[in-house]
């Protein structure tokens, strides 16, 4: 079932990430380098998305023989206009107001 | 050096999410492989945080409390065995040669000397091969391994059970099996318990346990 509260910070910085390039399948550590969320956080988040069916995610065939495969995310549909919506907002509060400074990276 | 480290830790982070969430616990162990060594053990200590988070419940801690505290009196109770059984021995030997055991009470040496050398001897090995055996089922229990506490508890009541019938004509056949007996079988039947519950808190966690 889909949440209907505001996503956290590091939701956010995730979703961000993600819409960015929506169509394209990511991987666990390019998204942890990309926002800067350790697995401690970005898993737990991960599988949140996922049970509200804002994320789909597969196993990839890995590109060099001898290594293992990888579990890539993707957004679904509805999970790429959740994520504009949130992003848009959180976009939106930070260019109107000075105070608060982005995340850091 | 870090990847190796790295990869120990993300394997115990597998093991542990496993049972609750097992394809974040694949996941997370299959993206170790492509992570940079200099970022190697972040990323498995990272990982190893997520395991916990998303294992640890009250329930969970309270049997970790509970093991450790049953772990702990069986294995004081094992070792004071093997203990009180080798300084009796030694008291017996230091008389037999004429020493004084010190400080001890007239009663005490009293005892000692009532009865021969070979029936202290037969005490220690008894008392030390059970209490040793008790030692092991408590480390047991205190690692983890309660599944193992049963077996060990099988061997411990057929070690009871033998004991006495090749005993020394002073040591008593009736009632030390019968104590030992019950409190190991007792002790097997709390790591079972502990297991059943262990078990059920994980199914519960990952949302498919029963009521």
């Amino acid at each position: 079932m889909r949440s209907a509260r505001r996503p956290s910070p590091q939701a956010v910085r995730l979703l961000t990430a993600l819409v960015a390039k929506a169509q394209a399948w990511r991987y666990g550590y390019d998204l942890s380098k990309e926002t800067g969320l350790t697995p401690g956080t970005l898993y737990p988040l991960l599988a949140r998305l996922e049970a509200q069916d804002l994320l789909e995610s597969e196993w990839r065939d890995p590109e060099l023989d001898g290594r293992p495969p990888r579990h890539a995310y993707r957004l679904t549909r509805a999970g790429a206009a959740f994520a504009l919506k949130w992003t848009a907002d959180a976009n939106a509060k930070l260019s109107s107001n000075p105070v608060i400074r982005p995340a850091k990276r | 050096m870090t990847r190796p480290l790295a990869l120990v830790l993300g394997r115990h982070a597998a093991r542990v999410l496993y049972p609750v969430r097992p394809l974040q616990a694949k996941a997370m162990l299959a993206e170790l492989d492509y992570v940079e060594d200099g970022d190697s053990l972040a990323w498995a200590f990272g990982c190893l945080m997520a395991s916990y988070r998303q294992r640890m419940s009250l329930l969970a801690v309270g049997i970790v409390a509970a093991q450790l505290c049953v772990a702990s009196a069986a294995g004081v109770f094992g070792f004071l065995h093997a203990y009180v059984s080798f300084e009796n021995l030694r008291a017996k030997i230091m008389l037999l040669t004429g020493l004084q055991p010190s400080p001890a009470p007239g009663s005490f040496l009293y005892a000692i000397d009532s009865y021969p050398l070979e029936h202290w001897v037969w005490i220690f090995l008894v008392f030390t091969t059970g209490g040793m055996l008790h030692v092991i089922a408590a480390i047991m229990m205190a690692i983890g391994s309660n599944r193992k506490v049963l077996p060990l508890a099988i061997v411990i009541v057929a070690f009871d059970l033998v004991a006495p019938l090749a005993a020394s004509p002073h040591l008593v056949p009736a009632i030390f099996p019968a104590i030992y007996i019950g409190l190991i079988t007792l002790m097997a039947i709390v790591a079972a318990g502990f297991v059943w519950l262990w078990r059920w808190d994980e199914r519960r966690l990952a949302g498919t346990a029963g009521l």
